[in-house]
């Protein structure tokens, strides 16, 4: 539904209609270690798609090529129809303000109170906007995203790491963002706390029609709101699916973390 | 009399007075990259309305939370002037988006809380002078636990980081070599060629190799040294323990029993100790080469006649009086660099401001050192 006016739609029809993003043969490394290796996956406009994996299998670096942090070795990345590859450097522009993302450790600007690193995107891409709508939207994500008035004047060092996350989502938020990248949102937070969240990114997802790509080990998370699954192993996307299928699959590693302990304290195949 | 603004190309306002109320159509995109056009027209529109109020929202395409925001706090500013407001024509989706907008209507503080103090100027001074004493107490109790750990490494060599202080050793002298031995030549370069003119203009150009040698080996050489060094290491030794204090690093290696500054500052304390006098007698030598050149092409004096006058004319405490002083220098550059980096708070403006701090303080506590140096040398005649 979030569709700007004034985006070139470079295919009409066809399957990139109802793909956000579509990643073909995506190779990348770090010196001789190759971290992806040919990797697909598409993520279908308007999901909630969740990725696990073991730690280190890459999925931050997966999410960092995505959004243009890492430079491929090989591949393509298309979102929401565009070829990373082939942008110019308007367009990248463009197309880098249609996403939102919050990073794992938060990456809030440290010599910024919190409202007022939710500001620096509205301020820095929005002409004209006036200082009290600022102030009143920064107010408005602040409280969306649970953090008490009191934060927005506060430095991220005086934050916990909890509230630190939730500022960063309120700051991927603030340009109303069409796909939203989080890696480990939850982690952090105290149970009650995570499941607000996810009810919070799951709302958000529903109402705004976004598009959500989320690395979590969450299992709650990804029981309660994500609509799709895919699993990192072996430098590729081994699974991708729904919940049943996650647990229908016979891959090792797959198996053992849907049906571990916790996934049975999390109600998960039961 | 409906009439229309556009805002933009693809969103709009509408209004349609009747005798005793407005209504205000909105239409199109209402979303963030529109939502500055928007909220003028709206403040227009919002000074002159005085009757009852209705928005309709059926003609909205998209709406984000910027746009759901805007329309609510409309509302609420034409309700806080009197004014009923009525919202119509909003799909499910719209206006959970309005609720969300009311139930999220909590003013935050964004600007940081200043400290404000009642003590006025007066105070403020007083408390800077406090203040001021109490970081020279704090950089005295500082080199008080340096001087302790490099005993306790001492005693037992085993605390010796040893590979920690020749990777500093390396850093901070080894690759500092070009750098400092080409400044050095260049000043003496400089030196020589203005001792040159000034003593020729006197007819006692003879005296070039007395003034230059004196001045270079006695200051010059070692306050070159000392400064490029604070320049290359001191504000590097800031800016790495700052970095580090900003990503808890030092906190966690407190908490695995570990001493920050036997690991991080007597490395660095020593290296530079070791080094300083080192560094200068290399820079002294290589403003004595500028010398030298300066003095053989300009004034004819072979590089023999040279070594030959100067050999006559210093004495070995000449030599020394520069070299006695580079160890104190060194200690105070790795005491003030890192106490400074160990002073950082959580963010990276404070690093910036840190690792100024420490080049002023070093730079100006190596001149006064230096002053004092000179006044007592030449008391007790050396
Ligand atoms: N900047 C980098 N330079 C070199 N190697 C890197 C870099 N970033 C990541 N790696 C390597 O890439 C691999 C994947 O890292 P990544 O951070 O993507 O893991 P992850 O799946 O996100 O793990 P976790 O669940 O612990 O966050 C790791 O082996 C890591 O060492
Ligand atoms: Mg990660």
């Amino acid at each position: 539904m979030n569709q700007h006016k004034d985006m070139p739609q470079t295919a009409p029809g066809g399957d990139d209609a109802e793909i956000a993003i579509s990643v073909r043969g995506l190779t990348m490394g770090f010196g001789d270690q190759t971290v992806l290796d040919a990797l697909d996956i598409d993520v279908r406009k308007g999901e909630l798609l969740g990725i696990v994996g073991g730690s280190g299998t890459g999925k931050s670096v997966l999410m960092r090529t995505i959004i243009g942090l890492n430079r491929p070795w090989a591949g393509s990345i298309k979102v929401l129809g565009q070829d990373l590859g082939k942008l110019d450097f308007h367009e990248r522009h463009r197309i880098e303000r249609r996403w939102g993302v919050l990073f794992q450790d938060g990456a809030l600007f440290t010599s910024l109170t919190t409202a007022q690193n939710v500001q620096v995107p509205l301020r820095e891409q929005i002409k004209g906007m006036p200082q009290v709508l600022m102030d009143e939207i920064a107010s408005f994500k602040l409280s969306l995203v649970g953090l008490a008035p009191d934060a927005g004047s506060k430095y991220p060092s005086e934050l916990s790491g909890g509230m630190r996350k939730r500022a960063g989502i309120a700051r991927a938020l603030a340009l109303d963002p069409e796909i939203l990248f989080l890696d480990e949102p939850t982690a952090g937070l105290d149970p009650i706390g995570a499941a607000a969240f996810d009810q919070l990114i799951s709302q958000l997802h529903r109402v705004l029609g976004l598009t959500v790509v989320m690395v979590t080990h969450d299992l709650d998370s990804l029981h309660t709101v994500c609509d799709r699954i895919a699993v990192l192993a072996d430098k590729k996307v081994k699974l991708i699916g729904t919940m049943d299928d996650m647990l229908k699959s016979d891959h090792e590693w797959t198996h053992e973390y849907f049906h571990g302990p916790r996934s049975r304290a999390a109600g998960i195949g039961v | 009399m409906a009439k229309a603004i556009p805002v933009a190309d693809d969103v709009w306002i509408k209004q349609t007075p009747t005798s005793d109320s407005l209504t205000i159509s909105v239409g199109g995109q209402w979303v963030v990259a529109r939502i500055a056009g928007l909220f003028a027209h709206l403040q227009e529109i919002s000074s002159e309305v005085d009757r009852p109020v209705t928005f309709d929202m059926s003609e909205v395409e998209v709406l984000d939370t910027a746009g759901a925001w805007l329309i609510y706090r409309t509302a609420k500013q034409f309700r806080g002037n009197g004014i009923e407001v009525q919202i119509i024509g909003a799909n499910d989706d719209q206006a959970m988006m309005l609720q969300q907008a009311a139930d999220h209507d909590v003013p935050t503080e964004i600007e940081p809380i200043p400290n404000y103090s009642l003590r006025g100027v007066i105070g403020d001074v007083g408390a800077g002078v406090i203040g001021a004493a109490q970081g020279a107490v704090r950089v005295l109790n500082f080199f008080g636990m340096i001087l302790l750990a490099v005993g306790r490494a001492i005693v037992n060599p085993k605390r010796l980081r040893l590979p920690a202080t020749i990777h500093q050793i390396e850093q901070i002298g080894i690759q500092a070599l070009p750098l400092v031995g080409l400044i050095s030549f260049l000043i003496g370069v400089v030196i020589a060629y203005q001792a040159a003119t000034v003593l020729g203009d006197m007819n006692a150009e003879f005296l070039t190799v007395d003034m230059v040698s004196f001045v270079i080996l006695r200051e010059l050489g070692i306050l070159l040294a000392a400064i490029m060094i604070v320049g290359r290491s001191g504000s590097s030794f800031t800016a790495q323990i700052g970095a580090m204090v900003m990503h808890e690093e030092v906190d966690a290696m407190r908490s695995l029993a570990l001493d920050p500054i036997e690991i991080l500052v007597v490395p660095r304390f020593i290296a530079l100790v070791i080094l300083m006098p080192i560094i200068t007698f290399y820079a002294d030598i290589m403003a004595m080469i500028g010398a030298m050149m300066v003095t053989w092409a300009n004034l004819g004096i072979s590089p023999e006649a040279f070594i030959e006058r100067a050999h006559e004319i210093l004495t070995g405490w000449d030599v020394s009086v520069g070299i006695i002083k580079a160890p104190v220098f060194g200690m105070i550059i790795a005491l003030i660099g890192c106490y400074e980096g160990l002073r950082v708070s959580g963010s990276a403006e404070s690093v910036g401001r840190q690792t100024t701090k420490s080049v002023v303080e070093s730079i100006f506590m190596i001149l006064l050192l230096d002053a004092f140096f000179a006044v007592f040398f030449t008391t007790i005649g050396i």
